[in-house]
C-alpha cells in the first residue's frame, strides 16, 4: 500500500469511505468516466448542434443560438446553413439530435464521426444528447427507488412482524423476475404509455434491491446496545429509528443506490431497443441501437452508442464496488489495523487517567 | 432511611422467556425495595437474573420472547407494570437511567458524544440546542473528563473505554435521575479505571441524592461500593441484608462459598489455593425440587430436596436480613 495521508473519521463514515476511494485507481477511473459523461450529457448542445454557439447573421449576432434555437435560425438546407452566417463559432460535430437529412444510413466520416442512423439524424449527437436522457432518467428513477427502498426496508427492518413478512415477500417476488419483463407488466398496466410511467415502473422494478440490503442493515443494527441505550434514555421508537437506525443503514442504502443507477441504465436501454422504452423524441442510447434491428450492416449504429452504454455502465459498477469496501468495515483495506490502533488507544489511555485526554486528541493517528 | 419511603418498590417479580422448550423464568419472585440515596447491589454469576431484574424495571425486555409474568414495580406512587409506552418513554433516562455493561458499544458510532448528550438531555429537558451542549460539557466535567470542550466533538471511537463509560454515565446523568441503574457498569474496563467509575458514581450520588442500583458479579465492588447487597442464585433472591452483616455472617451457603473463594490481600496462609464453587448453576429449564443450590451445597440434606425454600427473615430485627435456607441459623452458628 501506498504511503498516505492518515484516515480520520469513525469506520464507515463518508470521510472516511472517500478517502478510501480516493486511492482506488479503478473507483477514480469510475468515478472520471461518470464525471464525464455527466459533462458531456450537461453540455451536449456545446458537443453537437446544428445552430452555431455564437453567430452572425445578416448583420445580427447571436449567442448560445445552440441552446436558445431562435427561429430566425432555423433553415431548411445543410447548404444554407453553411453559407448564411457571416461569422460562426460550431460545437465540433454540426448536427443536432432531431434533424433529420438525406445523408442516411451513412458510416462514420469527418462530417458525422459516428454516421447516421436510417433517417439522416447525426448519432453522434444522439450519443451526447442521449447522454442527458438517459442520466437524466436514470437519477430521477434511483432517487425515488432508494427512498422508495429505504423506507420500505427501514420500517420492515425495524418493526418486523406482518410488515416485515410482506415486504420480503414482495422482495422476492419481483426478484424472480426479469426486470424488463416486470417494466412490460407495468407498462401494459397503463393506457398510455408516458415517461412519467416509465419512470415509475423502472423504480418498481429496481427497489428491491435497496429494501433488501436496507432491511437487512436494520435488523443488524436494531439489536446493538447503543439502540437499547437510547430506549433506556426514553427515546421512542420512531425517533430510534429516524436518529440511530437509518444513519447506520445509509451507506448501504448509498451503495445499492449506485448499483441501481447503472442497473436502470441497462433495463432502460433494453426497452428503448425492444421498442417500449422512452415514449418521447429525446434520444436515447437504446433508441439508436434498435436501428441495428432493421439495418444489420450498420455497425456504426450498436458499436459507439454500445461502447458509450458499456462504460457508463462499468464505471458505475466499479464506483459502487469501491463504496461498498469502502464503507464496510469488514471488507475495508484499513480495518485490519485499526483493531490494534484501539487497543494501544486504550491501553495508553487507560494507564493513567491524564493521557485518557490525550486519546481524545489522538484520533489522527495513521491507520494504514 | 427506613423512615422515608422507599423510592423503588419491586414486589414479586417473575419474568419469564418463552423458548422452544417452553417458557423459562429467569426471575422468579424477586422483592426489594430502594431508599433514595442509597446504593443496592445485586450480586451473582451470570445468568441468575440480575439484568433481566434491571430491564424489566424499565420495561426495556423485548416482548416477545421476555414477559413479566408477576409482580409489581412501584416507583414514586406509580407502578411501572401499567404505565404504556409513551408514559415509560417519560419515565426513562429522567427519573430512571441506565448505564449499560458494554461502554464500547453502548454509544452509537455515527453521532458525537456531544450530540447524543445533547439528545439525552432534549428528550426531557426543553433546552435549546445551544443550551444542552453548555450543559453537555458541563455534564461531561462533572463526570471527569477533562477537556471537555474538545471531547464534546469527538466520535465514540476516538474515546477509550473508560472515556466511553464516562460518557455514558453523563448521559445517565443529564436529566437528574432519581434511581440509576448501573448494570454492571465496569466489567469491560481495566481495574484502576474501575475504581475510578466507581468512586465517581459514589461521589454523584451523595451529590444529588441519587439511589443506584449496582449490578454486579464482583464481591470487592459489593463491599465497598454499595448500602445493601442482593444476592441472586437461578433467577431467586438467596440473601439480602446490609454489606456489613452479609460480609461478618453470610447466611447462604451460597453467600459463603463466593465469599470464600474471593482473594484478599495481605493475611491468611501463603500459597494455598483459592476455593471453588463445584459444579454450574442449574439451567433454568430443568431446576432440580427444593433448593436450586442442592447440588453445589456442602451442607445439603433431604429436606433441601423437598420443595421449594421460602425467604425467611435471619439475625436480629434490626439487621433486616433475609434468607433462602433451611439450615441457615443452625449453620451460622
Amino acid at each position: 500500500m501506498s504511503p498516505a495521508k492518515p484516515l480520520t473519521g469513525p469506520r464507515g463514515s463518508f470521510r472516511r469511505a472517500l478517502s478510501i476511494l480516493a486511492r482506488r485507481r479503478l473507483a477514480r477511473f469510475g468515478a472520471a468516466a461518470i464525471a464525464v459523461l455527466l459533462w458531456l450529457g450537461t453540455f451536449a448542445d456545446f458537443f453537437a448542434a446544428d445552430l452555431p454557439i455564437i453567430g452572425v447573421h445578416h448583420g445580427e449576432t447571436f449567442f448560445f443560438a445552440n441552446v436558445t434555437e431562435p427561429a430566425t435560425l432555423v433553415v431548411e438546407t445543410e447548404e444554407e446553413k453553411r453559407t448564411s452566417y457571416e461569422f460562426a463559432l460550431w460545437p465540433p460535430v454540426h448536427h443536432g439530435p432531431y434533424v433529420e437529412t438525406d445523408q442516411r444510413l451513412k458510416p462514420p466520416n469527418r462530417e458525422h464521426p459516428f454516421g447516421t442512423d436510417a433517417r439522416g439524424r447525426d448519432v453522434f449527437a444522439q450519443v451526447v444528447h442521449g447522454a442527458r436522457t438517459v442520466l437524466g432518467l436514470a437519477f430521477v428513477c434511483v432517487a425515488l427507488l432508494v427512498v422508495l427502498g429505504t423506507l420500505a426496508g427501514a420500517l420492515a427492518g425495524y418493526f418486523g412482524g406482518l410488515l416485515d413478512l410482506i415486504v420480503a415477500r414482495l422482495v422476492e417476488t419481483l426478484t424472480a423476475f426479469p426486470a424488463v419483463v416486470l417494466v412490460l407488466a407495468i407498462l401494459a398496466l397503463v393506457a398510455r404509455p408516458s415517461v412519467a410511467a416509465l419512470v415509475i415502473a423502472l423504480s418498481l422494478t429496481r427497489w428491491t434491491e435497496v429494501t433488501r440490503l436496507v432491511r437487512a442493515e436494520v435488523i443488524r443494527v436494531s439489536t446493538q446496545d447503543y439502540i437499547l441505550a437510547a430506549r433506556a434514555l426514553g427515546a421512542s421508537p420512531l425517533r430510534i429509528l429516524a436518529r440511530h437506525v437509518f444513519p447506520n443503514a445509509r451507506a448501504q442504502a448509498i451503495v445499492a443506490g449506485t448499483f441501481a443507477l447503472s442497473s436502470t441504465i441497462l433495463v432502460e436501454a433494453s426497452c428503448d431497443f425492444l421498442g417500449f422504452g422512452l415514449p418521447s423524441s429525446a434520444p436515447t442510447w437504446g433508441k439508436v441501437m434498435a436501428g441495428l434491428r432493421d439495418d444489420g450492416h450498420a455497425w456504426w449504429l450498436f458499436a459507439f452508442p454500445g461502447a458509450v452504454l458499456f462504460v457508463t455502465v462499468i464505471s458505475q459498477n466499479l464506483l459502487g464496488e469501491a463504496l461498498r469496501d469502502a464503507l464496510d468495515p469488514h471488507r475495508s483495506v484499513a480495518a485490519g489495523h485499526e483493531r490494534d490502533d484501539d487497543n494501544a488507544h486504550r491501553a495508553a489511555a487507560e494507564n493513567s487517567s491524564s493521557s485518557e485526554r490525550e486519546s481524545a486528541i489522538f484520533q489522527a493517528a495513521p491507520r494504514v | 432511611m427506613s423512615s422515608e419511603a422507599p423510592l423503588l418498590s419491586v414486589e414479586g417479580l417473575c419474568v419469564a422467556f418463552r423458548t422452544e422448550r417452553g417458557a423459562v423464568r429467569a426471575v422468579d419472585d424477586v422483592s426489594f425495595s430502594i431508599f433514595p440515596g442509597e446504593t443496592l447491589g445485586i450480586v451473582g454469576e451470570s445468568g441468575c437474573g440480575k439484568s433481566v431484574t434491571a430491564l424489566s424495571i424499565l420495561r426495556l425486555l423485548p416482548t416477545p420472547p421476555a414477559q413479566i409474568e408477576d409482580g409489581s414495580l412501584h416507583f414514586g406512587g406509580r407502578d411501572l407494570r401499567t404505565l404504556s409506552e409513551r408514559e415509560l418513554e417519560a419515565v426513562r433516562g429522567d427519573e430512571i437511567a441506565m448505564v449499560f455493561q458494554e461502554p464500547m458499544t453502548s454509544l452509537n458510532p455515527v453521532h458525537t458524544v456531544g450530540a447524543q448528550i445533547v439528545e439525552a438531555i432534549r428528550l426531557h429537558r426543553p433546552d435549546s440546542r445551544r443550551e444542552a451542549r453548555t450543559r453537555a460539557i458541563s455534564l461531561l466535567e462533572r463526570v471527569g473528563i477533562r477537556d471537555a470542550a474538545t471531547v464534546v466533538d469527538a466520535f465514540p471511537h476516538e474515546l477509550s473505554g473508560g472515556m466511553r463509560q464516562r460518557v455514558m454515565i453523563a448521559m445517565a446523568l443529564s436529566c437528574e435521575p432519581k434511581l440509576l441503574l448501573a448494570d454492571e457498569p465496569t466489567t469491560a474496563l481495566d481495574v484502576t479505571i474501575q475504581a475510578q467509575i466507581l468512586d465517581l458514581l459514589q461521589s454523584l450520588r451523595r451529590s444529588s441524592h441519587m439511589a443506584i442500583l449496582l449490578i454486579t458479579h464482583d464481591l470487592s465492588v459489593v463491599e465497598h461500593h454499595t448500602d445493601r447487597v442482593l444476592v441472586m442464585y437461578a433467577g431467586e433472591v438467596v440473601e439480602s441484608a446490609r454489606v456489613g452483616d452479609l460480609f461478618r455472617r453470610p447466611a447462604h451457603p451460597y453467600t459463603r462459598a463466593l465469599l470464600a473463594s474471593m482473594p484478599r490481600l495481605g493475611g491468611g496462609k501463603r500459597r494455598t489455593r483459592l476455593p471453588t464453587i463445584e459444579g454450574v448453576v442449574p439451567g433454568l429449564g430443568n431446576l432440580p425440587k427444593g433448593c436450586r443450590f442442592q447440588e453445589r451445597c456442602g451442607a445439603v440434606v433431604e429436606s433441601c430436596r423437598a420443595e421449594r425454600i421460602p425467604l425467611t427473615s435471619f439475625g436480629t430485627v434490626e439487621e433486616n436480613r433475609m434468607v433462602r435456607c433451611l439450615r441457615a441459623e443452625e449453620l451460622a452458628s
